[in-house]
C-alpha cells in the first residue's frame, strides 16, 4: 500500500473517532433530556397491551 | 371538524396477510430444500424442483417476501404511530403492496425456471430487479412523506433505521444488479470476476446489515417498549447504536472472501471492523433487554414478549458467532461448511424470525380492532415449536458443520488428507435429518400463527374493523409551531 | 389537508436520510474503489482466453442450474486446500466470469480444477444420475440437459453481449459459434465447461503474485 494510502486511513480513523465521540457528547448533553424522554414514551402511547386478563376475557367471550 | 384523521391501517393489514402466507411458502421450500439434500431423489428429476434451483426460492421467500412483507407493513404501522399522523400518499401505499407481491410472486416462480443471475441473494433476473427499484423507491417515498408530515417533532430512534434501511438496500440492490440483459430471461453483470465477487459480497452482507439487522432493529426499537410497558432502558444509547451500527457495517463486507483471491489488505479490514462491529451489535441487544428489566414478570403470561427476549438473545448470540468467524483462523475452518448455514439460521430462526413474530403478535389486535389475539394458548404453542425446531437446526448444523471442517483439515501422519470428501458428507448425513425435523417444527409453528391471525382477523374479514383515531398531541414547548389543537 | 407547519421539520428527516446514506456509503466505497482501479492491471492475463461457444454456452448452464450453491470455484490459500483441490485460486483466473461462480458452501467439492480429473463419459453419467458413479452422493440428477440441444443464435446474442461488457471476442469467434454449438446438447455444453475449468483459464505464466498464506493450522 502506498504513502497517501497509510496517510488517507489515518485522516479516516481520526475523523470516524471524532464523529463517534461528537455523537456520544450530543446525546448524552443535558439539553436533549427532556426531548429524549418524551420520545420514549411514544410506544407506550398506543394502546394498553394486551394484558392476559384481556386476552383470557376475549377469549371467553369469542368462546 | 376536518382535521380529525385516522390511521391507515389497511395497508398495514394487507402486509401482515402477505407476512404469514409467504412465511410458510418460504420455510415449506425450505424444509423440502432440506429433505432433498438427505433423499436427493426426491426431485423426481424435475428442472423446477431440483435443490439447486428452489434454494434461492427459500432464501428469497424468507427473507424478502416473508421479511420484506412484515418489514414494510410494521414499518407503515410505526412511522404513523410515532408521528402522530395518517400515512402519507395511501394510494402509494397500498401500491407498493400490490407491487412487492407482485416481485415476489415474478421472483418465486421465475427462479425454480433457471431464470436466475446466480449471484447469492440477488437472484432474480433484470426486469424482476427494475420492479423491486421502482417499488423500494416508492416504499421510500411514502415513508418519508409520512415523517415530513408528523406531530411530534422528533423523529423517533426506530425510524431512524427504518430510515437507514430503506436507504441502504437500495443502493445495495441497485449498485449489484447492474447488468446487461440479453434476451428478457438473460443477462450479464458488467462486473467480473474479483470485482464481481466484492461487489456481490459487499451487497450480500449488507442486505444482512440493513434488511435483517437495521429493519428488524427498527421493529424491535418499536415494539419491544410497547409490550414491556416501559420506555427503552436508554434512549439516547440507542442513538449511539445506530451511528455506530451504519458506519461500521459497511466496512465488514469482505469477511464472506477470506484466504480467497481478494487482496490481502481488504480482507484485513474486513474482519478488524467485523470485530468492532461486535460492540453496536450488543449494544441494540442490551438496550432491548433491559428494557424488560422490571417487567420481567411478564414473561410468563406474554408470548409475544417471551419471542421477543429471545430473539434478542439469539441476535446478541448470532452477533458474537458472526464476528468470530470473521477472525480468520476461525474462518478457515467455518468457511464452507455448514457452519456457515447455523450461523445464518440462528440469525435468521433466532433474531429476524423471533422479533417478527413477536411484533406481529404485538401488533396484529391493533391493528386488526381486538383486544388480544385468538389464543394465547396457540401463541404458547408456537413459541416452543419454534424453540425445539430452532435449536435443532443450529445445533444440528453446527456439528456437521464442524465435523466438515476438521475433517477437510485432517492430515495423516504423512502429510497426506485423511479424509475423502465423501467421508464428510456421509458423516453429518445423520445431521441433515435432525436438521430437517428442525425446520418442519418451526414450519408448524408458523402455520399455528397462520391460524392463529385468521381467527384474530375476524372483524376484518366481516368488513366491520373501526378505523382508530390519530391522538392529536398535547402541546409542547419545544414544538414549533403549536400542533393541531385536539378535537372533541 | 394543509400541514402548514411541517416545512421545517422535513428539514430535519432529509437531513437524516443524507447523513445515513453518506455513513453507510463510507465503507463500501473504501473497499470497492481501489478494486476497480487494480481491474484493469487483472484485466489482461497472458494465454487466457475468453470462453469458446461451446465453454460458454456451457457455463451459462451452471449458472442458469444453480451449481455455485453447493459447489465452490474458489480454492483458498490453506495448505489442507490446496492439497486436495490443487494450487489456490488466483484473481486473474476469473476475469471473464460474469457472474463469478466462487460459491460460499460446499456441499459438493470444489470445482476451480476439476477439468481433466474425470473422463468426459465419467461427467455425463454423473450428470444424468450421480449414483450410478457414487453411490452415496446426495447430488440431484440432472438428465434434462441431455434433451435439450443448444440454440446457436442465442449464443451469438450472448458472444455479442460480452463484447459490449470489453469482453475480447473478434467477428471470427462470434461467427464460428454456429458450428461449433452445432448438434450439442447442453449436457455435452456443460461437460466441455468443466473440464476447461483450471485448465483452459490458468495463465500461461501463472506465477503467483502474492505467496500462500498458512491458515495456522494445517
Amino acid at each position: 500500500m502506498n504513502e497517501l494510502w497509510g496517510h488517507l486511513t489515518g485522516v479516516i480513523i481520526v475523523f470516524m473517532m471524532v464523529t463517534f465521540i461528537g455523537i456520544w457528547a450530543w446525546a448524552w448533553s443535558g439539553h436533549h433530556r427532556r426531548a429524549f424522554s418524551r420520545m420514549a414514551q411514544l410506544p407506550m402511547e398506543d394502546d394498553a397491551p394486551p394484558t392476559s386478563a384481556a386476552s383470557t376475557a376475549a377469549k371467553d367471550a369469542d368462546a | 371538524m376536518p382535521n380529525t384523521e385516522y390511521y391507515d391501517d389497511k395497508v398495514v393489514r394487507l402486509f401482515l396477510l402477505a407476512a404469514a402466507v409467504w412465511g410458510i411458502i418460504g420455510m415449506s421450500v425450505g424444509v423440502y430444500a432440506a429433505a432433498e439434500l438427505m433423499w436427493p431423489a426426491l426431485n423426481f428429476d424435475l428442472p423446477w424442483l431440483t435443490f439447486s434451483r428452489i434454494r434461492p426460492d427459500h432464501t428469497f421467500g424468507v427473507i424478502f417476501a416473508f421479511g420484506g412483507s412484515a418489514l414494510m407493513g410494521t414499518c407503515y404501522y410505526v412511522v404513523q404511530r410515532t408521528g402522530h399522523t395518517r400515512l402519507a400518499m395511501s394510494r402509494l401505499a397500498e401500491l407498493t403492496f400490490w407491487g412487492w407481491q407482485l416481485v415476489c410472486v415474478l421472483a418465486m416462480t421465475t427462479m425454480p425456471l433457471g431464470i436466475t443471475q446466480s449471484k447469492e441473494y440477488a437472484e432474480p433476473e433484470w426486469f424482476v430487479d427494475i420492479l423491486i427499484a421502482v417499488v423500494w423507491v416508492s416504499f421510500g417515498a411514502v415513508f418519508f412523506a409520512t415523517l415530513a408530515r408528523r406531530r411530534i417533532r422528533h423523529i423517533y430512534v426506530a425510524n431512524w433505521y427504518y430510515g437507514a434501511f430503506i436507504i441502504a438496500v437500495g443502493l445495495l440492490h441497485i449498485v449489484n444488479n447492474i447488468a446487461l440483459p440479453i434476451s428478457l430471461t438473460k443477462s450479464y453483470p458488467v462486473y467480473s470476476g474479483v470485482v464481481d465477487a466484492m461487489v456481490q459480497w459487499w451487497y450480500g452482507h449488507n442486505a444482512v446489515a440493513f434488511f435483517l439487522t437495521a429493519g428488524f432493529l427498527g421493529m424491535m426499537y418499536y415494539f419491544v417498549p410497547r409490550q414491556a410497558q416501559q420506555p427503552l432502558w436508554s434512549y439516547r444509547f440507542s442513538i449511539v447504536n445506530f451511528w455506530a451500527l451504519i458506519s461500521v457495517y459497511m466496512w465488514a463486507g469482505s469477511h464472506h472472501l477470506m484466504y480467497t483471491a481478494l487482496p490481502d489488505w481488504v480482507q484485513s479490514v474486513g474482519m478488524a471492523f467485523s470485530l468492532v462491529l461486535l460492540m453496536p451489535s450488543w449494544g441494540s441487544a442490551a438496550n432491548g433487554l433491559l428494557t424488560f428489566n422490571g417487567s420481567w414478570a411478564r414473561l410468563k403470561t406474554d408470548a409475544a414478549a417471551k419471542f421477543m427476549v429471545m430473539s434478542l438473545v439469539f441476535y446478541a448470540a448470532a452477533t458474537f458467532e458472526g464476528s468470530m468467524m470473521a477472525i480468520k483462523t476461525v474462518n478457515s475452518l467455518s468457511h464452507y461448511t455448514d457452519w456457515t448455514i447455523a450461523h445464518v439460521h440462528s440469525g435468521s430462526i433466532g433474531w429476524v424470525a423471533m422479533i417478527t413474530i413477536g411484533s406481529l403478535y404485538a401488533m396484529a389486535p391493533r391493528a386488526l380492532g381486538r383486544p388480544a389475539m385468538y389464543s394465547q394458548k396457540a401463541m404458547e404453542v408456537h413459541f416452543w415449536l419454534h424453540i425445539m425446531g430452532l435449536l435443532m437446526y443450529i445445533g444440528s448444523m453446527w456439528t456437521a458443520g464442524v465435523t466438515e471442517g476438521v475433517m477437510w483439515r485432517a492430515t495423516n501422519a504423512d502429510g497426506s488428507l485423511t479424509y475423502s470428501f465423501l467421508d464428510s458428507l456421509i458423516a453429518i448425513k445423520p445431521m441433515y435429518l435432525i436438521r430437517w425435523m428442525g425446520g418442519l417444527l418451526v414450519l408448524s409453528g408458523m402455520v399455528v400463527m397462520a391460524w392463529n391471525l385468521w381467527h384474530t382477523a375476524a372483524d376484518a374479514r366481516a368488513r366491520i374493523i373501526k378505523p382508530i383515531p390519530v391522538p392529536i398531541p398535547e402541546p409542547e414547548p419545544d414544538q414549533i409551531p403549536a400542533p393541531i389543537p385536539a378535537v372533541g | 389537508m394543509a400541514y402548514r407547519h411541517f416545512e421545517a421539520i422535513e428539514k430535519n428527516a432529509a437531513l437524516l436520510g443524507v447523513l445515513t446514506a453518506i455513513m453507510v456509503s463510507i465503507g463500501g466505497l473504501a473497499e470497492i474503489t481501489p478494486l476497480f482501479m487494480r481491474a484493469h492491471e487483472v484485466s489482461a492475463p497472458a494465454g487466457v482466453k475468453p470462453y469458446d461457444p461451446l465453454r460458454l454456452a456451457g457455463r451459462d448452464i451452471y449458472v442458469r442450474e444453480g451449481c455455485y450453491l453447493c459447489h465452490s470455484q474458489m480454492i483458498r490459500a490453506l495448505r489442507a486446500e490446496t492439497q486436495r483441490y490443487g494450487h489456490y485460486s488466483i484473481a486473474e483466473e476469473s476475469v471473464y466470469d460474469r457472474p463469478f461462480q466462487w460459491g460460499s458452501k460446499r456441499t459438493g467439492p470444489d470445482l476451480a480444477r476439476v477439468g481433466g480429473k474425470y473422463s468426459d463419459q465419467w461427467h455425463v453419467l454423473h450428470m444424468m444420475n450421480p449414483r450410478q458413479v457414487v453411490p452415496q452422493s446426495n447430488m440431484p440428477g440432472y438428465p434434462w440437459l441431455a434433451k435439450t440441444t443448444l440454440d446457436a443464435s442465442d449464443i451469438q446474442a450472448r458472444m455479442r453481449g460480452l463484447r459490449k461488457l470489453g469482453d475480447p471476442y473478434s467477428d471470427a469467434d462470434i461467427a464460428g459459434a454456429a458450428d461449433a454449438v452445432k448438434d450439442k446438447t447442453e449436457l455435452d455444453a456443460l461437460v466441455a465447461y468443466l473440464q476447461g475449468l483450471g485448465i483452459r483459464n490458468e495463465p500461461t505464466a501463472a506465477v503467483p503474485s502474492h505467496p500462500a498464506t498458512d491458515g495456522g493450522a494445517p
